[in-house]
């Protein structure tokens, strides 16, 4: 029967489409927590990936530092000096601190293609492998040091520091190979393609969007400027050596898969730097956490308050219509409104400027009707019994309000209180012309301050590392669960 | 007896003076929309004796910056505001409603309290994590299927279709559930199918909380602003398609506050009070169908 | 009388544990009038919703037993959707949809297949006159079924019922929310459609079942709650010269 076929089309896809929406969520949730966590990067780089474990010497940094491996490149201008600070190497804000064990420095001077007069400068600090393990002093002074890179003879085992990996093969090819062939360029090639072009599976430049010309595997830096289409792997050394006496030759970049965690307990607990571009978010959470408790002090008193009038005093007519009218619209108004109307009146015509006071009144008014219209609700199921009871005992109607009904509606209350916080937790917009984006905790009700949802919106509007983003994405929905938790507690205790 | 009468005195005291301040207090919400509404009027009614209502609303150019013969016309924005609303209540209907209705005719057990979860979560989300998780997946995703950047008006509406979800199936299963059983049963004694009955006799008796929670979505689509800033591309130019990048009202606004000035700030007071009115209109059509229905079941 | 449409054979129902009608056993004739009596939770409604397999609709229901419509295992032989069809039902309490009137009426047949506008305006033409309700109604089809009285809209009910020709009209306490002159029209109502349709009806007005009823059924409650018939026989032999004690003292008490 053709009617029975579409009573269980119909049937399946209201099904389907209601799954769907778990599927949303459930998408939305484990991708935050995945990218929360972990951060993948493809990052471009001159080495392949294959580590050098055959070097004679052994390099440390600072855990803090998050470095644990270098390119020969990048390493090469940190000893040069010309990189000096961490944030280029692992976006951390650390200047570099060099440790080099004078005994490497002639071979370092070679491998590196630097005068030993560099590695020699007085902001190096020099140290003796074979004692170092029992140099309490320096080892501190090591660990102290955040953006500390130490390089020891091969062997050398040092605890509580990172072990740094480093890499120094490179693809060095034909100057053909990397010419420009119609409109199209050899681009950058991954993992996979390195291995399959070592292993001749590609028979032609062509197919790896090169130009036309094969692929020839030679053994010689001299094969390679002369022969069309050649590749060699070769250390960095010999390859910078080659190019500095003006060698015909090219290098192939190389994406690196970097997989590392995102979200640690350090940046949890430590202070913001450079106007949140850098360092943890600590002073952030704390600044939220102000935020969400002087927001609710606030509009709590105000909301019941009103909620009481309106259960218990007011009338059914004009008076509560208009003020159930001015809630619904309250409600409704659109959170950029709210954020406009702060700027005009609190930070401009009280004059509190961008600060902490001005988001938080911003906000009390924003999330007033969720509390009313909830605490209202509780209040009106408290049995009226029991406030002819009280009042029959001769209590006024206050203090009947007082003794009676806000103990008996308190859970309702609560309920409502918590959907507030949740609500308060996650705004943005209605701060952005408020509250400031001081990354300090705010030391008084004036101060500039940010909070985290807006936290996340600067770092992606001011062009932020995602992942920073993501990190601090994963904090804010775990508030907004765990708030979310509680509010279910409570009610499940009805 | 004087100390109980001097006591009794003190008690009517407190009696009237709080109910005073509770009455202040119920007052604060309706101020508090009193306040906004004149604030933004105030700011916003100067711009229009220097620029005329009908090429603010009407001008596809937006020029505030420019030294000579600036330009305040926002339709370019009033058009991609309510292209991407329309675009996000079409993707987000079939699958709320879908679910509405599984809530309230099929579900009963694990699954539909899962479901129930699932919204409240939903609706729990800040819009600055829908923003976050537009950029990393659905901004891709349309640059993938459709072309063009990714940066869209097309990808503003599929967060905001996410967004409103809530809105549509809490509203939606309100209604449907207080469709009387009475008429289904009518419905299946007569040898209807279940899809017959609902499609038929469920959703048309349901159609006034369904539409009131359309526009209640509508109205919360059409404020929300952060999301759709992150990922609608934010081009003032005005958008041919949905895979464009676009400027809505409230991404206008949040974009040129940070450093307008003088009429270019008023402008945006103007848009803003523009929006305001959106929003006042579409919940005076809730209340009016509300009480429609209202009264319809009394009858 | 030996034109059987239902017959019952040894039905016990559950709702979840509990067991609501036991061991019924029970034949209906073509073309009659059929009145299920009893005392409140006695299960004749149950029993009533059991004939269209209204009781699926709960799925904490079983059944076990067998229900034969034209001599076809209603529960396995046949279509669950032509069964109702073909059993039609008209409930307690009006229910028209919220809709004209024409098209409360005209929703059945459209269920079915796609109609000429004109055929299926004869359709509703036909089903509202048989149910007396045409001359009131025909020049307001397309108002509202909800303006209508409670009396008209339970006849727009029947006329809503008629209008897919069914078999059987299931009539569920059909006049216990009306006033009396909408009951007597729908009584009469009754009598005249009788010899199209076989009706069966379940009331509590034991008046009601001796004025229209051609046969009774008489149910009642055991100790543990479940439903049972004790015994079912025309209607004038039932209430003057029932077989059994207990239904006398139901009819007698009911009658003061």
């Amino acid at each position: 029967m053709n009617r029975k076929n579409t009573n269980k089309i119909a049937l399946t896809l209201i099904q389907g489409l209601s799954i769907l929406t778990i599927l949303i969520l459930a998408l939305i949730l484990s991708y935050l927590v995945y990218r929360g966590l972990r951060s993948n990067n493809l990052n471009e780089r001159q080495v392949i990936d294959e580590v050098n474990l055959t070097l004679p010497f052994d390099v440390y940094s600072n855990k803090y530092s998050k470095v644990e491996e270098l390119d020969y490149f990048t390493f090469k201008k940190i000893v040069e000096g010309k990189i000096y600070s961490l944030r280029r190497v692992t976006s951390v804000n650390r200047d570099i601190k060099l440790y080099i064990d004078p005994s490497l420095i002639d071979y370092l001077s070679n491998y590196f293609l630097v005068d030993e007069s560099d590695l020699l400068d007085s902001s190096i600090t020099q140290f003796d492998s074979t004692t170092i393990a029992d140099d309490k002093t320096l080892l501190n002074d090591i660990k102290e040091n955040e953006g500390a890179i130490v390089i020891t003879t091969a062997n050398t085992k040092l605890k509580g520091l990172n072990k740094v990996e480093v890499s120094d093969n490179v693809l060095v090819v034909n100057s053909k190979v990397t010419e420009l062939y119609g409109n199209k360029r050899i681009g950058n090639l991954d993992e996979e393609e390195v291995e399959k072009l070592l292993d001749g599976q590609y028979k032609s430049w062509g197919e790896l969007d090169g130009p036309p010309v094969d692929v020839h595997l030679v053994d010689s830096l001299d094969k390679v400027e002369s022969v069309d289409g050649a590749i060699m792997v070769v250390d960095a050394t010999s390859y910078q050596r080659a190019v500095d006496s003006q060698a015909n030759i090219d290098l192939l970049k190389v994406f690196h898969k970097v997989s590392k965690r995102n979200l640690t307990w350090d940046y949890l607990v430590s202070q913001s730097e450079d106007e949140g571009k850098y360092g943890g978010i600590s002073s952030i959470i704390i600044n939220t956490l102000i935020m969400v408790l002087l927001t609710v002090l606030i509009a709590t008193p105000v909301s019941v308050a009103g909620a009481i009038y309106l259960v218990e005093y007011a009338k059914k007519g004009r008076v509560s219509t208009i003020i159930k009218t001015g809630i619904d619209l309250l409600a409704a108004v659109p959170s950029i409104i709210f954020g406009l109307f702060g700027l005009l009146v609190f930070v401009q015509f009280f004059n509190f400027g961008f600060s902490m006071i001005s988001g938080v009144l911003t906000l009390s008014l924003m999330i007033l009707p969720t509390i009313l219209r909830t605490s209202e609700e509780a209040i009106r199921s408290v049995s009226p019994a029991l406030k002819e009871a009280s009042r029959g005992l001769g209590a006024t109607k206050i203090e009947t309000i007082i003794k009676i009904v806000i103990p008996g509606a308190s859970r309702g209350i609560t309920t409502g209180i918590i959907l507030a916080i949740g609500r308060a937790l996650g705004e943005t917009a209605a701060l952005i012309f408020t509250i400031g984006s001081s990354t300090s905790i705010a030391s008084n009700l004036k101060s500039s301050s940010r909070v985290l949802a807006q936290h996340i919106y600067l770092i992606i509007t001011e062009g932020g590392s995602i992942d920073e983003a993501f990190a601090s994405a994963l904090v804010l929905i775990v508030l907004v669960l765990i708030i979310n938790s509680i509010t279910k507690i409570i009610m499940r205790r009805k | 007896m004087t100390t109980i009468k001097n006591n009794n005195n003190k008690r009517r005291v407190i009696e009237q003076s709080s109910r005073a301040i509770l009455l202040l207090c119920a007052l604060v919400s309706i101020a508090a929309v009193i306040a906004i509404t004149l604030y933004i009027i105030n700011q916003g009614i100067p711009f229009f004796s220097k620029v005329s209502l009908k090429e603010f609303l009407f001008s596809f150019n937006w020029e505030p910056s420019a030294k000579e013969n600036p330009s305040y016309g926002i339709g370019a924005f009033i058009l991609a505001s309510f292209e991407v609303v329309i675009l996000a209540i079409v993707i987000a209907l079939p699958i709320g409603l879908s679910t509405a209705i599984f809530l309230s005719e099929f579900a009963k057990g694990k699954l539909s309290v899962v479901i129930k979860n699932t919204i409240e979560l939903l609706a729990g989300i800040p819009s600055i994590i829908y923003g976050l998780f537009g950029i990393a997946i659905i901004v891709p995703a349309v640059r993938n299927t459709f072309g063009g950047n990714g940066y869209s008006l097309l990808s503003a509406s599929i967060i905001l279709s996410i967004m409103i979800l809530p809105t549509i199936i809490n509203i939606s299963e309100v209604s449907i559930k207080s469709v009387p059983d009475s008429l289904r049963q009518a419905s299946i004694a007569m040898g209807a199918t279940k899809w017959q009955t609902i499609y038929k006799v469920v959703i048309p008796s349901a159609v006034n909380g369904i539409v009131a929670s359309i526009i209640l979505a509508l109205g919360r689509a059409i404020g929300e602003t952060t999301a759709v800033l992150l990922v609608g591309g934010n081009s003032a130019v005005f958008a041919k398609t949905p895979i464009d990048m676009g400027r809505t009202l409230t991404m206008n606004i949040i974009t040129d506050m940070s450093y307008a000035e003088g009429t270019h700030l008023s402008a945006l007071f103007a848009t803003a009070m523009l929006l305001f009115l959106f929003i006042l209109f579409l919940n005076f059509i809730v209340v009016y169908i509300s009480s429609k229905s209202r009264l319809g079941q009394s009858e | 009388m030996n034109d059987s449409l239902f017959k019952v054979t040894d039905l016990d129902l559950w709702y979840g544990d509990h067991q609501a009608l036991n061991k019924i056993n029970m034949e209906i004739q073509k073309n009659t009038i059929n009145a299920f009596i009893g005392p409140s939770g006695c299960g004749k409604s149950t029993f009533l919703r059991v004939l269209d397999r209204m009781n699926d609709l709960i799925d904490s229901v079983t059944i076990e037993g067998e229900v034969l419509f034209e001599g076809k295992n209603i529960y396995n032989d046949m279509d669950i959707l032509e069964l109702r069809r073909r059993v039609g039902m008209v409930f307690q309490k009006p229910n028209p949809f919220p809709m004209s009137i024409f098209d409360n009426v005209a929703y059945g047949p459209k269920l079915y297949k796609k109609y000429k506008k004109s055929d299926l305006y004869d359709k509703v033409e036909s089903a509202l006159k048989q149910a007396a309700l045409w001359d009131e109604v025909k020049d307001r089809l397309n108002s509202s079924a909800l303006g209508l009285s409670g009396g008209q809209q339970q006849r727009l009910c029947l006329a809503r019922t008629l209008a897919v020709n069914p078999d059987v009209v299931l009539m569920d306490e059909p006049t216990s929310a009306l006033d009396p002159i909408s009951t007597a029209k729908i009584e009469e109502l009754m009598i005249e459609i009788k010899k199209d349709y076989t009706i069966i009806i379940v009331t509590h007005n034991m008046q009601q079942a001796s004025r229209v009823s051609d046969v009774t059924s008489f149910f009642l409650i055991d100790d543990q709650r479940r439903g049972y018939l004790v015994e079912s026989g025309e209607t004038g032999e039932i209430f003057l010269n029932p077989k059994d004690k207990r239904t006398e003292d139901y009819i007698s008490g009911k009658f003061g």
